[in-house]
């Protein structure tokens, strides 16, 4: 190409040919370059796919169980309770008769037995509780001796292996020597623990000594009632309480609360003893001593059950129990097996059909019992075709392993009625026990003990714990629950993705109202309107707004943004149309400059104007906030007349029945009640009594500004003013469209002769429209809270300091300037000739930009929301800073939410790796993908039909 | 078999005294930490972000003592401290509650003995308020009420203020992410295990909780004693209709302020083997008179000499 010869003709050839060549390399580099790169991008997104997938699926798997070992077990029909230790190398068989068996779980042999009472004392009921092991014999006397029976563990050293086996014997990986009553090595075992059973070494190489701690206190007086104690019970309560609950013969008992202290600075730990005499009709209809006598936890209900399945419920009545309902848990069948889940609060029954039957006791405002609650019978789902033999309960979740008469055993989670697995045994009834770590299954039938190793998998995880609203243990009603974990094995796992997906959707719906019409709006002035110089100040700021860190943004949102709006409320929520309209109330005043002082006025100073405008009018907004707050949100004379006290009890029989015994009221039934002309104050109905009209202007001026927060919370007020405050922006953005609709039939039509006389009738025109859109807020407001909606039910509530609108506000803020930075391109693309023709065409620049511009642009516009959309929902440090991060399903904009995102970046660090929280993470991520693959989706489908539409141009 | 009959002192025992004298100071017979020779290393500590500053606390002053040690400290909250201490990340794993049993699983499933727990501190979880709040005191009942769902929506009214200005204002939840064992904790001891409302606003630390409460009038929160700051004002809790106590030293000492509780340092530590020496210095410098002093330093209150000489002999020191 550089040669000098003068034959234009040898020239072109040569350069043609070696400047294809080297093209052609380029080409090929280039081509394969970015098809290596295209390729690699598909890769790695498949494969975070792929990856999310593979973390997700096994929440979705069932578990697995496969035998172990058998061993010959003598059938006892003496065994209450089986238990075995967390390595499932020991078996603990609690007898009737008050005493321990201990056997090694590989050959069955008996290893001794620990009576827990004197052996000349004779046991009418014993009972064992399987999470600290505490155990309670009711004796034939009528006392009752507790105790606590658990397996122990220890780790020896080499030497004190040696000690144990004594010398010869050596033991290799999962090997094990039993360790019994008298034989070798109990008594140089019995160093480490009170009752040594077995030592193991681990396939880690550890030397495990499996032992067990038995002490029993002496037999306690109960105190009240006459003959055996028949029925005992023993449980565990948060915070370590323990309750117990015991059953005399003749149908009396008491429900013990034991509260222990512990000093932390040393000393002996004091307790204190909280006991409630109950009596049970034991004589009603011939039936006898309940079948089963159950404590909750709690410590403040106890269960008679008896087998034909009547259950009777006893409350805390004052000092003592009182029978609070009786209901039939189990109509069609009897009841086989009984006894509390874990945590004690939800009581589950085996039926003789098979099923498993279970419930809790809830609250309710509507109940007519001692305590106001109820019995909720939630748990019926069937496990088995042969009646249940035994329930075994699992100490690390809510997992049950339910053995039946056919010798089968089935592992089930409780909360998600998911069965984990399900294993067979000799034809007879079956004796089950769950390993500590849920992950050993030990089956007694007939003669035979089977060991089965299990894999539990993820049983808290199922679409329906993951999507479907689930009573939980003490809810009245199903619900959408996240609350993933707590301090506490026992808690239920509440895991629905609902409320998240549902926080997410709700900041990103709020965050674009914000953005998309001030984003593209900024890009159309800046583009088609500002001056040049200004433009190239203002493009780059934007710009570099977009560069700010969101965790910067999620700070200033916390600390500066949120507390200033819970002060100036009002004022903001009037901003919304207040400054809009004082931005084009000035643009209208311009007009009326003389031509000769609005040209001289250059671009810069333009731009300052409409910036001191908008102080301006949010300054006004601010001001006018307190007023319309004073005007709008004003209680009526009956309000003052109940915010001020001077009210009167309304009587039982006429208040109406859904009120029920509550202490607060929630606010939408209590505004129900307020439209019957009655209020609620102090956990009672109450009515306002009448007074004159200068009492109640003195009530009222003693009362504070109630203002719009109060009118929130429900306090007082009728649903207009929220309606009329909400409908303010619709109504201004209908008003305007059927202004443009109006000017585009014709109607503007008129002819003025100057540019003044224009300008007037175009102001003249805006505050017409002005007034109109606040009257069509005005009417809509009165429409809808005459149809009897409030908005108090919906959009609004209850404010809170970390709301949606602060978040709304703040990621707009994020989100305007990619959405303006992109629109702005698209604009400015748009070819000069386009603009030309339809200036000379005769067109203002408004008609160019509205009607020839943004048409061809639109779908770079598209595109622009659309990214804007997919930061928005993906967005994290804003949302975790600038709301409380409450998973709550509440459209409220005055209430905060959690998002996917944020929900992620929190509990990430705490989850332990494969466990179900983990995985259900990892579904947060999965669902996140899913949400902003639609909306790319969608966004691409959409834009290329914009763009095959605007090929043409 | 003969068995030892220990009074299961539950129902035997009623209500004995509270303990003699407690004490409000440092404990004198907690002994003072002599350097030695040869320390060096590096160690992680993962855990309870109550105990961060304290931790930091901690690792300065060794670091003083053992220049050429280097100490990391990250508190996001107690729950990362077991998966941290089970694959090894960490060395050391403060809690503000103990280990559940599924952690320890975790654990003892990796490493085939359980961890070491040593309660290193003593706090008081308080329950603040901002400081214009007209109450000063609340009853474990009405904590319960007023954070978990066993409750109805509560304004300030319901807790008894008269103030109109006060009265029909909701009150404003502020709490830790689940993460935080100072969350479990208050869980199970104040809520009764029922769970949390879903309008508590999950705070990613303890410091926001204090400083959420600071600039929210309305506000109401919980978190270790040791974040006290000038905006906000701790509550005196009462149980059972008892005296409501403050959360001080000598109600923590004495077991009366209901949500007193140590704060616990996990280790690794093997039965078989005895702990390095860099991290058995570490656990003599917690348990050693300066060690305490750094924990009155912070707030907190130090554990007495019995129970520092029952952690290092848990420890194997």
């Amino acid at each position: 190409m550089r040669n000098s010869s003068n034959d234009p003709r040898s020239t072109a050839v040569a350069s043609v040919r070696r400047t294809s060549r080297l093209v052609h390399a380029h080409d090929r580099v280039a081509t394969s370059v970015i098809t290596a790169g295209g390729l690699s991008v598909l890769a790695a997104v498949l494969g975070i796919c792929v990856y999310l997938l593979a973390s997700v699926w096994p929440l979705f798997e069932g578990g697995r169980a496969s035998i172990a070992s058998t061993a010959p077990f003598a059938s006892d029909e003496g065994v209450v309770d089986l238990a075995i230790d967390d390595g499932a190398l020991a078996a603990m068989e609690v007898l009737r008769d008050g005493s321990v068996r201990w056997r090694s779980i590989a050959s069955g042999r008996v290893l001794g037995v620990d009576r827990l009472v004197d052996d000349d004392a004779d046991a009418a009921a014993v009972v064992r509780e399987p999470r600290l092991g505490l155990v309670a014999v009711g004796l034939g006397d009528g006392r009752v001796v507790l105790g606590e029976v658990r397996f122990s563990e220890r780790i020896l050293t080499e030497e004190q292996g040696a000690g144990v086996l004594g010398g010869e014997r050596s033991l290799a990986p999962g090997e094990s020597f039993e360790i019994a009553e008298g034989e070798a090595g109990y008594a140089a075992a019995r160093a480490f623990t009170l009752r040594p059973l077995v030592l193991a070494r681990t396939d880690g190489g550890a030397l495990r000594l499996v032992g067990a701690e038995i002490e029993a206190g002496e037999p306690l007086e109960i105190g009240v009632g006459t003959g055996a104690a028949a029925r005992v019970d023993v449980q565990v309560g948060p915070g370590g309480r323990r309750v117990l609950a015991v059953l005399r013969e003749d149908g009396s008992g008491a429900l013990n609360l034991v509260r222990t202290t512990r000093p932390l600075g040393g000393g002996a730990p004091r307790t204190r003893l909280t006991s409630r005499p109950l009596s049970v009709d034991v004589g009603r209809d011939g039936r006898g001593l309940p079948a089963w006598f159950l404590a909750g936890g709690d410590g403040d209900a106890a269960f008679a059950l008896w087998a034909d399945g009547t259950l009777e419920r006893y409350a805390v009545a004052g000092d003592a129990m009182e029978l609070a309902e009786r209901l039939d848990v189990s109509p069609d069948s009897t009841l086989r097996v009984a006894r509390m889940a874990l945590g004690a609060r939800t009581l589950i029954a085996g039926t003789a059909s098979g099923r498993i039957v279970g419930g809790f006791v809830a609250g309710d405002p509507l109940s007519n019992s001692v305590d106001g609650a109820r019995f909720v019978l939630e748990h019926d789902f069937g496990v088995s075709r042969s009646p249940i033999a035994s329930i075994g309960i699992g100490t690390r979740d809510r997992t049950l392993v339910v053995g039946d008469d056919a010798g089968a055993a089935s592992v089930v989670h409780l909360t998600s009625h998911k069965r984990v697995a399900r294993v067979t045994g000799a034809h007879a009834p079956a004796r089950v026990a769950m390993g500590g770590r849920n992950d050993a299954l030990l089956v007694v039938a007939g003669d035979e003990a089977g060991l089965w190793s299990v894999e539990p998998g993820h049983p808290e995880a199922s679409w329906r714990m993951l999507a479907m609203p689930i009573r939980y243990e003490g809810q009245l009603e199903p619900e959408f629950v996240y609350q993933s974990s707590s301090g506490d094995d026992a808690a239920e796992p509440k895991l629905s993705l609902t409320p998240l997906v549902f926080g997410t959707l709700k900041a990103t719906l709020v965050a674009m109202l914000f953005a998309v019409p001030v984003g593209v709006l900024a890009a159309i002035y800046s583009s088609e309107f500002l001056d040049r110089r200004a433009h190239a100040i203002v493009k780059p700021t934007v710009e570099m707004m977009a560069s700010l860190p969101s965790v910067v943004l999620g700070f200033v949102a916390a600390m500066v943004v949120a507390p200033l709006m819970s002060k100036i409320l009002p004022g903001v929520l009037l901003g919304l149309i207040v400054v809009p309209l004082g931005v084009l109330l000035a643009a209208h005043l311009w007009e009326l400059l003389p031509a000769r002082v609005a040209r001289r006025m250059p671009g810069l100073w333009h731009v300052a104007a409409v910036g001191a405008v908008m102080v301006v009018s949010s300054l006004a907004a601010v001001g006018l906030g307190s007023w319309g707050e004073r005007v709008l949100f004003r209680p009526s004379n009956a309000d003052v007349l109940v915010l001020s006290g001077s009210v009167e009890p309304v009587a039982a029989k006429d208040a109406p029945a859904w009120v029920g015994r509550r202490d607060v009221l929630p606010g939408e039934l209590q505004r129900r009640l307020r439209r019957a002309g009655m209020d609620f104050r102090d956990g009672s109905v109450v009515r306002p009594i009448a007074a004159s009209d200068e009492q109640v202007r003195e009530m009222r001026a003693a009362l504070e500004a109630s203002g719009v927060r109060a009118w929130l919370d429900g306090k007082f007020g009728a649903a207009w003013p929220g309606w009329f405050v909400a409908m303010l922006v619709p109504g201004l953005v209908v008003a305007w469209i059927l202004r443009a609709w109006w000017v585009g039939q014709g109607g503007a039509r008129g002819g003025s002769s100057t540019a003044r006389d224009a300008a007037l009738s175009a102001l003249a025109s805006f505050v017409l429209t002005a007034v109109g859109s606040i009257a069509l807020a005005a009417g809509v407001a009165w429409a809808l809270s005459a149809a009897g909606l409030d908005p108090r039910d919906s959009i609004f509530g209850p404010f809170s300091v970390r709301n949606t609108l602060v978040v709304g506000l703040i990621m707009g803020f994020a989100v305007v300037p990619i959405i303006y930075t992109i629109s702005e391109d698209a604009l400015s693309a748009v070819p000069h000739a386009l603009r030309s023709a339809s200036l000379g065409a005769g067109a203002t620049p408004w008609q160019t930009a509205i009607r020839v511009v943004l048409p061809v642009a639109g779908s770079g516009i598209f595109s622009a929301c659309m990214i804007g959309l997919g930061r928005a929902v993906g967005e994290t440090m804003i949302v975790l800073m600038a709301t409380g991060n409450t998973p709550t399903l509440d459209v409220n904009v005055f209430e905060g939410m959690r998002t996917l995102s944020a929900n992620i970046a929190v509990e990430l660090p705490e989850a332990a790796k494969g466990s179900t929280h983990y995985r259900v993470l990892f579904l947060c991520g999965m669902v996140l993908f899913v949400m902003t693959f639609v909306i790319n989706t969608t966004a691409e489908v959409v834009r290329q039909r914009f763009r095959r539409r605007n090929a043409a141009l | 078999m003969k068995l030892m009959k220990r009074a299961w002192s539950v129902l035997a025992l009623a209500l004995v005294s509270v303990g003699a004298n407690a004490q409000t100071g440092l404990d004198p017979s907690l002994p003072t930490y002599q350097a030695v020779s040869g320390v060096s290393g590096s160690v992680k500590s993962m855990g309870s972000d109550t105990m961060n500053n304290l931790m930091t606390l901690w690792a300065e002053d060794f670091k003083k003592i053992y220049p050429n040690v280097k100490i990391e400290i990250e508190g996001k909250g107690s729950s990362t401290a077991p998966p941290a201490l089970t694959e090894g990340i960490a060395q050391f794993g403060p809690m503000s509650r103990a280990m559940k049993s599924s952690e320890i699983d975790a654990f003892k499933a990796r490493h085939g003995y359980e961890p070491t727990k040593l309660p290193a501190a003593i706090d008081c979880l308080a329950v603040f308020v901002h400081r214009d709040c007209p109450i000063d005191e609340i009853s474990i009942e009405q904590l319960q009420k007023v954070f978990s769902v066993a409750g109805p929506d509560m304004r300030w009214g319901d807790l008894g203020v008269d103030d109109p200005a006060w009265k029909s204002q909701p009150i404003s939840l502020y709490g830790r992410n689940s993460a935080s064992g100072t969350y479990g904790f208050f869980k199970e001891f104040a809520l009764g295990g029922n769970d949390y409302k879903a309008t508590v606003k999950e705070q990613p630390g303890s410091s926001t909780v204090v400083q959420g409460i600071s600039t929210d009038r309305f506000g109401m929160g919980y978190s270790g004693i040791g974040y006290t700051a000038a905006g906000v004002k701790a509550l005196r809790v009462s149980s059972q209709g008892g005296e409501a106590m403050a959360p001080d030293v000598e109600h923590a000492y004495s077991g009366d302020y209901p949500l007193a509780r140590f704060l616990y340092v996990y280790v690794n530590n093997d039965p078989r083997k005895a702990l390095d020496p860099l991290r058995a210095e570490f656990v003599r410098f917690m348990f050693s008179r300066e060690g305490q002093e750094s924990v009155l330093k912070d707030g907190y209150y130090p554990v007495t000499a019995d129970i520092a000489r029952e952690a290092l002999a848990d420890a194997g020191l």
